[in-house]
């Protein structure tokens, strides 16, 4: 093996019995590899010192956004609500001529497939986690919706979140469902466009049309998860 | 209250370190006020406690997560204020005090001790100097411990042995600025 070969083989902690040897006789015998080594290793430092700085500045940005002028941020707040009110009266007695989100509701939601626990190894939580899934395939959503939230809770994984908003709105508790689809959005992670699908349903079921459309456009932006849905719904709001 | 998962914390998800940061700002300051340390003290304290954690878990020492982020968090914090008393002349109101044994074993409370040698000093302006490509490519193999078959993938290189010298070229490129350092 040659010596850079040594030196990477060490630093991706890979070195075999033999290479181990080798490298070690190096390391004893050969000022030069010494060097080598330790250029290496200064180079670790010197890059996580670097990321230390980068964390350090973005940490200190975060603070001085929430020290920002509070002001600002209340009129523009008062003005959104403004606008939200005069936009939701607008829409409410548009759509109250008509009592389309509801049934829409009804003709769009299906709940969000089991896509975890198929590919799941062994852990602790195995057993708990099989049960909740089985239960959520076999309908029982009740169970399924408790099963969920002790998972999240011991697990933080926050795809149990989805689940058990997916749950609760099965067995018809929307409301519920909501703030966990809210939740679980802003933990942005693989199945957050699902989360989006959802919480549009929710919406759509609790009538609030103009949040439905918000995370409906974005959908269709992204082309995200149900983009054809979403412009059928939007299509038949409008 | 409700954590962001390790994994995206640990990968460094903007998201994520702005909502640990935001979360257990405040309990944070409650928590360290009881010191008579003021708050600029506190948030700096709080800051490297925060990135210290992320090292912690990004460098391996933890992987499993048999607590939750705020008890790895104020474990850290409270070792930082004990430190910091310490190192100005606190301590003697404290004396009944002890440092606390942490829930928390096998974590580098110290990474921030040791100042960089003037080696390493050079190694990073000759870095930071460095073009994105070059310095991503060592950063991703010698830094996040990445392999030669991972970078190509994430990076998309025809082939190992692209990456492999494009890799020697760079630290080539490195060596020569640091014998050379130009101000």
């Amino acid at each position: 093996m040659k010596r850079e070969e040594l030196i990477q083989a060490f630093v991706e902690k890979k070195l075999g019995k033999e290479e181990k040897s080798e490298f070690d006789r190096l390391f004893e015998t050969d000022p030069e590899f010494r060097k080598e080594v330790a250029f290496h290793k200064d180079l670790k430092t010197a890059f996580s010192t670097m990321e230390r700085e980068r964390l350090k500045t973005k940490l200190q940005q975060f603070e001085s956004e929430l020290k920002a002028p509070k002001q600002k941020t209340y009129a523009v707040w008062l003005a959104a609500a403004c606008i939200l009110v005069i936009v939701g009266v607008g829409l409410m007695t548009f759509f109250n001529k008509n009592s389309a989100p509801s049934q829409l509701y009804a003709d769009y939601f299906e709940p969000y497939k089991n896509v975890v626990a198929p590919i799941t190894r062994g852990e602790t939580n195995e057993t708990t986690k099989k049960a909740t899934f089985v239960a959520y395939e076999k309908k029982e959503y009740e169970k399924a919706a408790k099963g969920f939230r002790a998972l999240f809770e011991n697990t933080e994984e926050s795809y149990y979140l989805l689940y058990q908003a997916n749950a609760l709105m099965a067995n018809n508790q929307i409301k519920e469902a909501v703030p966990l689809l809210e939740k679980h959005l802003a933990f942005d992670d693989k199945f957050a466009d699902k989360s989006r699908w959802y919480l549009a349903l929710a919406y759509l079921k609790t009538k609030e049309v103009e949040k439905v459309e918000k995370l409906l456009r974005k959908i269709v932006e992204e082309n995200a998860y149900k983009t054809k849905e979403a412009k059928e719904i939007l299509a038949q709001l409008n | 209250m409700v954590e962001p998962s390790l994994q995206s914390f640990k990968d460094g998800d903007d998201a994520a370190l702005k909502k640990v940061y935001v979360d257990y700002r405040g309990p944070f300051i409650n928590y360290a006020r009881k010191f008579q340390l003021d708050e600029d003290a506190i948030l700096d304290i709080y800051q490297d406690a925060i990135i210290a954690l992320r090292e912690n878990f990004a460098s391996g020492k933890i992987k499993e997560m048999d607590s939750s982020i705020k008890t790895y968090l104020f474990s850290i914090g409270k070792y930082k204020i004990y430190t910091y008393l310490r190192k100005h002349n606190k301590m003697r109101v404290l004396d009944d005090q002890h440092i606390p044994e942490t829930e928390t074993k096998g974590f580098d409370f110290e990474l921030d001790a040791n100042p960089l040698t003037e080696k390493q000093a050079i190694l990073k302006k000759a870095l930071e100097k460095m073009g994105g490509k070059c310095k991503l490519i060592l950063e991703l193999f010698y830094y996040r411990g990445l392999t030669i078959d991972e970078i190509r993938v994430s990076e998309n290189y025809e082939n190992n042995n692209t990456v492999k010298s494009q890799k020697s070229r760079c630290l080539k490129t490195l060596k020569k600025m640091i014998l050379n350092p130009q101000p």
